[in-house]
């Protein structure tokens, strides 16, 4: 099998029919649905761009903390060294959020997840390519794991095993009073100073400045770094949001489609009913019932309102696909119903979902950022849209610029993103 | 010789319940099919065909359809009796199926190694790399050029006989006692049809499985079959072995067949069989086939033929009120003297 594998050409290789006699680089693993897909979405130079912008968010939404925190990574005085950075990661006073919780501990992993791709790929060589996804994929998961591993020890009002330290050392305050005295003292920063939840109380609603490049709000706190742990939220919201709402949409269309008849009439009859809401003001008056709001309320109710595009697509490529003779030669062969629908039918019914979840995740950014902005959002978290209404409350140009900037640029990103799935998945346009 | 009877479909009723009304699809089939034989169904679209043989896997319930009575025996076992999980394990293992659309009949998402060896990993247990090795031999095995490279490979880059082939190395992946072949070359060229159909015959003989030929190509049933039933209207209105068939057809729908069958060695005029297959729904009194008959009698509108013995070869039977009173009338010229006698007119 490996002997077959090495002789393969490199990933790279065009996708064009050889002459059969020859060793035909159109068969083999990268003909694969998704290698084609990436192929064909190339092409199309604005989208690439958008791929590179989503790139360029997570990574900004991991490293967030080196750009921007009150911690230094080393600070040395009168003898003694601190390395506070990586503690202060997991400090309720600093972090209370499970969003901020699973970046940092993707900012404190990703050196380990970049040794186990890396060394995957040196160890399995030209195999890596066969299972590249499913490492990724498996490790995604574990890190969700790990990082959920939180949460319901704060339910049960346990200490989070993930907090081991509960207070914050002013590191800033304390580099002003060495500068005052002049002593010595020896310290590397990250390039801003401030936290997301950092006050500065003599700086309210403070202009740009050099001290704070994009202001302060209303209670004194950095424009700059909330807008940088804002990508997190919007991302975190648009994933989770659009994930929630595409399981569902996906097992609800899945059933109408392949068993059709009564449940096809239920699940149908349900899905108009659902679309009859207008559903943003849904949206907001489960979000204002909610007593203490927090994102992933937000997350499960844009989840719990979005399904019904989705179960719609589904249940039509699944009425097409079921037709099919594949679906009749699977049930021949002796496959279960499951294996049936989620193996067979669902991976060639699922590419209008893709496109269809790319829009939805720049639909589910807006709704947070509505939400946060008329004030229904989760007040703990550095979001987009509440930067903006403490703006329009305060009539100030930076307050609105920079997160209607921010909400601008993300929005579009995934909808230019979504608009060259499309055209790549489209057999009509290719080539 | 008698074979081993492997197959025993008794009196199997099949319907489909639509908005307006009962659609008996198939009404009282029967037939029996013996170890290592081919047993050709021949018929029009919609004379039920397909949907016995889809009754005998018992997915016709997928379909819409429901089986309203009989027996289906499959080595003594009745089918209609298992549970669906039990079902589920004949089907494949047991009795695998091939279908007439190539282009559809593969998953465009997997490859092929992929497809074959999901039935090698679910029915036989092997591993992963086991399945794999599987799966080449069997590519192998129906003739597929560059078995390792083109196992994985997609389907779509395949052309429809070369799929075909696919699907056939997909059935005989368990080595079934029957495959049951719906119209497994209609789709192809001409060219690739002759290869395929030697294929077939190539590998019954060497894996000795017995065949379900499901065709309405008559040149099929005369290279490939040993026995053959002539379906009509959901109903077998002639069973002959293959032989006895194309000498002296003894009903007048099979003697109807053959008539508009192009030969080459006469420059005979085709003579089409006049009307169109009846609606399932709305079957004429009597037998159904009387409307289209050129022997038709007068009892033929009213009394349904049963499918009776007749002479001109050992089990022969057919369901012709016309054949049961004149046993020994040669259908065939028969029909062209009424044809060229009705010309003039």
């Amino acid at each position: 099998m490996t002997g077959l594998d090495s002789s393969m050409p490199p990933p790279a290789a065009p996708p064009e029919p050889a002459p059969a006699a020859e060793r035909d680089p159109t068969l083999g693993e990268q003909a694969s649905y998704l290698s084609m897909v990436w192929v064909q979405l190339k092409k199309n130079r604005i989208s690439l761009w958008g791929v590179w912008c989503i790139v360029l968010l997570v990574a900004l939404a991991i490293l967030a903390p080196l750009i921007s925190l009150s911690q230094p990574f080393y600070f040395s005085a009168e003898g003694v060294t601190h390395y506070p950075f990586v503690p202060s990661l997991f400090n309720r006073l600093l972090f209370e959020n499970a969003v901020d919780i699973f970046f940092n501990l993707a900012l404190v992993l990703s050196p380990l997840y970049l040794a186990v791709v890396l060394g995957a790929r040196k160890r399995w060589g030209a195999r890596f390519a066969r299972i590249k996804l499913r490492l990724v994929l498996g490790m995604a998961l574990a890190h969700v794991v790990l990082a959920s591993l939180m949460l319901p020890a704060s339910l049960f009002g346990l200490k989070n095993p993930l907090y081991f330290t509960e207070k914050v050392e002013n590191y800033t305050a304390r580099v002003l009073e060495y500068e005052a005295k002049g002593k010595t003292y020896d310290a590397v920063f990250p390039l801003r100073r401030f936290g997301y939840r950092d006050t500065d109380p003599e700086q309210s609603v403070a202009p740009p400045s050099a001290r704070h490049w994009l202001g302060t709000d209303y209670e004194g706190r950095d424009v700059f770094a909330r807008m940088l742990y804002g990508t997190r939220i919007s991302l975190t919201i648009g994933l989770v949001a659009v994930m929630i709402y595409v399981s569902i949409g996906i097992v609800l269309g899945a059933l109408a489609g392949y068993y059709g008849r009564w449940v096809d009439n239920w699940i149908s009859r349900l899905i108009e009913v659902m679309i009859c809401f207008p559903s943003f003001f849904l949206i907001l008056t489960i979000a204002a019932l909610i007593e203490k709001r927090s994102i992933f309320h937000v997350m499960l109710i844009i989840g719990f309102t979005g399904w019904t595009g989705v179960a719609r697509l589904i249940r039509a490529e699944f009425l097409k696909q079921t037709s099919l003779d594949y679906v009749q030669a699977a049930r021949a062969l002796g496959l279960s119903e499951a294996r049936i629908i989620f193996r067979h039918i669902l991976p060639n019914a699922v590419a209008p979902v893709l496109v269809s979840a790319t829009f939805g995740i720049a639909a589910a950014i807006l709704i947070e950022s509505s939400l946060a902005f008329l004030g229904v959002g989760d007040p703990s978290v550095a979001s987009w849209g509440e930067t903006l209404n403490t703006g329009r409350t305060e009539h100030k140009l930076w307050l609105v610029l920079a997160p209607g900037f921010a909400i601008f640029f993300v929005v579009s990103v995934f909808n230019l993103v979504g608009e060259g799935l499309r055209d790549a998945l489209d057999p009509r346009l290719r080539r | 010789m008698t074979r081993e009877l492997l197959l025993s479909v008794r009196d199997l009723k099949v319907q489909f319940r639509t908005d307006r009304a009962l659609v008996r699809a198939v009404d009282g089939v029967s037939y029996d099919v013996r170890a290592g034989e081919t047993l050709a169904v021949v018929g029009e679209s919609g004379s039920g065909k397909s949907v016995t043989a889809m009754s005998i896997l018992r997915l016709i319930e997928s379909q819409g359809g429901s089986i309203a009575g009989g027996s289906i025996l499959f080595r003594g076992k009745d089918l209609l009796a298992l549970s669906e999980a039990e079902m589920r394990h004949v089907r494949g293992n047991d009795i695998a199926m091939i279908f007439q659309e190539p282009m559809t009949s593969l998953n465009p998402v997997y490859t092929i190694g992929n497809q074959i060896s999901e039935t090698l990993r679910l029915h036989r247990g092997m591993s992963d790399f086991e399945a794999r090795q599987e799966a080449i031999r069997l590519l192998e095995l129906v003739n597929m050029p560059d078995p390792e490279q083109r196992v994985d490979g997609y389907p779509h880059q395949l052309s429809g006989g070369m799929r075909q082939r696919v699907m056939i190395a997909m059935a005989l992946s368990c080595q079934p006692k029957l495959l049951i072949a719906d119209e497994p070359t209609t789709a192809l060229d001409v060219t690739v049809q002759a290869q395929i159909l030697e294929l077939m015959q190539e590998l019954q003989e060497r894996l000795g499985m017995a065949i379900l030929l499901i065709t309405h190509d008559l040149g099929v049933v005369a290279t490939n079959a040993d026995e053959v039933a002539v379906m009509y209207a959901g109903r077998i209105v002639e069973r002959a072995s293959v032989v006895e068939l194309f000498e002296a057809p003894k009903h007048p729908y099979t003697a109807g067949l053959l008539a508009s069958l192009p030969q080459l060695d006469k420059r005979t005029e085709l003579i089409p069989i006049a009307g169109n297959v009846p609606d399932a729904s709305r079957l004429p009194s009597g037998c159904p086939f009387h409307p289209r008959c050129a022997f038709r009698l007068e009892l033929c509108s009213e009394v349904d033929p049963p499918l009776e013995p007749v002479p001109g070869g050992a089990a022969r039977t057919s369901a012709c009120h016309y054949v049961k009173r004149h046993p020994d009338a040669a259908l065939l010229p028969l029909l062209a003297e009424k044809r060229a006698g009705k010309e003039p007119a």
